[in-house]
């Protein structure tokens, strides 16, 4: 075996341009698909992480969507206190949504406003959404006129000034004291988001029903059954069958299903563009090893004049992409990883927040590694064969 | 001329490297050119519905709502448009209608069943009629179109008329609609636009007493633009005519003034970064086909060596070694883009037909002049640009070492 290496890489080290070439179509096709999968696979990571945080326990009650817009009934109070009735529901947190205008050092902005359960609930919603106060304290249940809003006030990326703790902001005409100022959450909508108390908000954004209901189920019990008589209760409240309700139910886990669903696709979408890469970089391969033979005919023929088998020969051309296509595979493996290292610096410092974070792992390492070298072997098959089956005579008569 | 044919003459007797060589050139230039023309054609599929809209309109919607879902989204909104907006509006120069549309969700029974959809009150005199009908979208398929003196008559998308139902409904069937009844006089044909499929109609007066509402709030305010002006100077005069109205500083409007053109091209540029990523992944195996182009270059330099010998010795410069390679291994990369762009062109129609099948009319490849050009101007540039460093090579090899070679 230690022979079959020094032989073929002495001959790759005879034809420096040619195998530096051949390398370089190899790292290039397998750089782009380790840095697309290991994007991918970053963001899928992040989302599980995101849902993780939120917890296995949360049901979430919308009205039914077009869209981002309800075309179903939004939930009134007491179809709230229902769902907090329902056994096995701990607590159920409600929230207002609007676009509202809000004023601050003379600037006006439409922004994202929403009103939220500031009773023992609240924590319902702390948890599911990922709050955390980075500046100030959270709303509490005394708070009336009070605000939370998102880092991007705080960045000055809303008004030109920056907000701080204790200003005031003007929302539809009433005057807000900002009691806190989240962490960034890494979506703009978010980030954005002036939170006021629930009862307040029926006030100012002037609605009186909540566009959703997020509930915790106790561990004692099933989530998906405690999810269907939550959704049964609301069903026997408005009257509707099963099949025609103009709601939906979700637990987290159904949540992070669809989720994982669309970043799936995303991501085998992305992996079949950068396949047209690797079949490139097989014709490659397979072309410089084509040339290897016919250049080396005499040499064959010589080897196996003095006894050299077929396989021996095989195998001499099987070694040389073997080398090539592994230093391929670990080379592209770097140049991947490093690119998405520079996305990931780059995305993170846009939304201010660590959200996508890639990593090396053994799966994705050994996955580039097999695939280089399934590659090397596969375009090599032919050219190693057409060696293999050269006849000595003809071979040396070149 | 003569250094064309002389590379020519050449890739015949390279035949099979070369070949492989052209194999990688073509899967890319075809992946590249199958992924444009569908790109193209997609897009143009999009903006197709949305120029079904008319070209000559302007939309007028409460603050920020447009990015929650379109005219829809005001029911997020905490401003509305009003008669008053309204009636600033049409006395815009340059206006020729103006007409605002109501759009709430409802509850709708038919035949035991009840359903949530979009309830629209649209105005019904014969000026605001003539409006919606300059638009391809809102013809009827059954019946007619709402009509001025109109009461209790309800005009239905084609989703509704169909398949929300387990009857169909016919012309003279009775909705319910949040409790009171309506004759259908008409059915929409089926819109490119879906939620349009889902939407009813009903005359606005009707729509403002089922849903108590007694001030107008639109949720939108549409404006045709007369002949000969401008429409984007008329959108500019409606925004400062309604700033003015509502008091409001430049920059701080509380409700938006979009062009159909505008909405249009904003879908345009989303399609067309998709587009780009997409296409830009798939290039990266341009790139490792040049490499390709590259590495055969070398060896044929290297097998040529003594052919350049000859040539230099009986006069030949450096510049004619050089273009002699750079012709070749431009021609690589041409043939390669010309085989490429047919076997893309297959790729694209095959997807196109096979999407057909599937009841996705809607997509029709397109491929431009500009994408053949730019296919093989660029598998050309590829070629080139592959050569220029083994042209090099050769060109500056000397010619007593060169016939020495063996």
């Amino acid at each position: 075996m230690s022979d079959y290496l020094t032989i073929s890489s002495r001959n790759l080290s005879r034809r420096k341009t040619r195998t530096f070439l051949t390398l370089l179509g190899i790292l290039i096709a397998i750089g782009a698909l380790v840095a697309l999968v290991s994007l991918s696979n970053g963001l899928m990571h992040s989302v599980e992480e995101v849902f993780e945080q939120m917890g296995r326990d949360k049901i979430m009650v919308m009205p039914t969507l077009a869209g981002f817009v309800p075309i179903g009934e939004q939930f009134s109070s007491y179809e709230h206190d229902a769902i907090k009735r329902v056994p096995g529901v701990i607590d159920a947190a409600a929230m207002t949504f609007k676009i509202g205008l809000a004023e601050f050092g003379g600037e006006t902005a439409f922004v994202y406003v929403s009103g939220v359960s500031t009773d023992s609930s609240m924590r319902v919603l702390e948890d599911m959404q990922n709050l955390v106060v980075e500046d100030g304290r959270n709303l509490i249940s005394q708070d009336r006129f009070r605000a939370v809003v998102g880092c991007r006030y705080a960045q000055g990326r809303v008004f030109s000034r920056e907000v701080k703790v204790r200003d005031t902001i003007t929302v539809e005409g009433h005057r807000f004291k900002v009691a806190g100022i989240l962490e960034c959450i890494g979506s703009e909508q978010d980030d954005t988001t002036i939170m006021i108390p629930l009862d307040v908000s029926k006030e100012v954004l002037n609605v009186d029903k909540y566009f959703s209901v997020v509930a915790q189920a106790s561990p004692a019990f099933e989530i998906d059954e405690v999810a269907n008589e939550v959704e049964k209760r609301i069903r026997d409240i408005r009257g509707q069958k099963e099949g025609d309700q103009d709601f939906s139910v979700q637990t987290s886990d159904q949540l992070l299903e669809t989720f994982n669903q669309t970043v799936g696709m995303i991501s085998v979408l992305l992996v079949a563009l950068s396949l047209v890469s690797i079949i490139v970089a097989g014709v490659v391969i397979m072309n410089t090893l084509y040339t290897n033979v016919l250049e080396r005919r005499r040499e064959i023929g010589v080897m196996k004049s003095i006894g050299a088998k077929n396989y021996h020969i095989a195998l001499l051309f099987l070694t040389e992409a073997l080398i090539i296509s592994l230093a391929g595979g670990l080379l592209g493996l770097g140049l991947g990883f490093g690119v998405s290292k520079i996305v990931q610096v780059v995305a993170n410092s846009y939304l201010g927040a660590d959200i996508l974070i890639v990593r090396l792992d053994l799966y994705l390492f050994s996955f580039a590694m097999l695939f280089s070298i399934g590659l090397g072997m596969f375009a090599s098959f032919y050219p190693a064969m057409k060696a293999a089956k050269m006849h000595p005579v003809d071979a040396m008569r070149e | 001329m003569e250094v064309l044919l002389l590379a020519a003459k050449h890739l015949r007797r390279l035949s099979f490297r070369s070949w492989v060589t052209i194999i990688g050139i073509v899967i890319s230039v075809a992946a590249i050119v199958a992924l444009t023309s569908l790109g193209d054609g997609l897009r143009t599929a999009v903006t197709g519905q949305f120029e079904q809209l008319g070209a000559n309109r302007i939309i007028v919607s409460p603050g920020r709502s447009f990015e929650l879902g379109g005219p829809l989204g005001a029911s997020f909104s905490t401003t509305s448009l009003g008669e008053r907006d309204l009636d600033e509006i049409r006395r815009v120069t340059g206006v020729e209608l103006a007409t605002g549309v109501m759009t709430k969700p409802g509850t709708i029974e038919f035949a035991g069943k009840e359903i949530n959809t979009f309830v629209a009150g649209a105005e019904i005199d014969s000026d605001t009629i003539r409006l919606a009908m300059q638009t391809d979208d809102i013809k009827a398929e059954k019946g007619r179109f709402l009509r001025e003196g109109d009461q209790r008559s309800v005009y239905i998308g084609s989703r509704i008329a169909y398949d929300m139902f387990e009857r169909e409904i016919r012309l003279g069937d009775k909705l319910v609609i949040e409790s009171r009844r309506f004759n259908v006089v008409g059915i929409q044909a089926e819109s490119s636009i879906p939620f349009n499929n889902r939407m009813i109609r009903i005359p606005i007066d009707e729509f403002k007493d089922i849903f108590g509402i007694r001030d107008s709030e639109y949720n939108m305010i549409i404006v045709s633009v007369a002949d000969g002006y401008d429409i984007d100077l008329v959108s500019d005069r409606i925004t400062r005519a309604l700033r003015r109205f509502r008091r409001v500083k430049e920059g701080q409007e509380d409700f938006e003034v979009q062009t159909t053109q505008q909405i249009i091209s904003s879908y345009e540029t989303l399609l067309t970064v998709v587009q780009m990523v997409v296409v830009g992944i798939v290039s990266i195996s341009l790139v490792v086909g040049g490499i390709g182009i590259s590495n055969t270059m070398f060896t044929s330099v290297l097998e040529r060596t003594r052919e350049i010998g000859v040539m230099k010795s009986i006069g030949a410069r450096n510049g004619h070694i050089m273009s002699i390679f750079l012709m070749e291994s431009g021609f690589l990369g041409l043939v390669g883009g010309i085989i490429g762009l047919a076997v893309g062109a297959l790729l694209a129609f095959s997807v196109e037909f096979t999407a057909g099948l599937a009841g996705f009319g809607m997509i029709k490849v397109s491929i431009s002049a500009g994408l053949i050009l730019f296919a093989l101007a660029f598998s050309f540039g590829v070629g080139v640009l592959s050569g220029v460093i083994p042209a090099l090579r050769a060109a500056r090899l000397n010619p007593a070492e060169t016939l020495r070679y063996e």
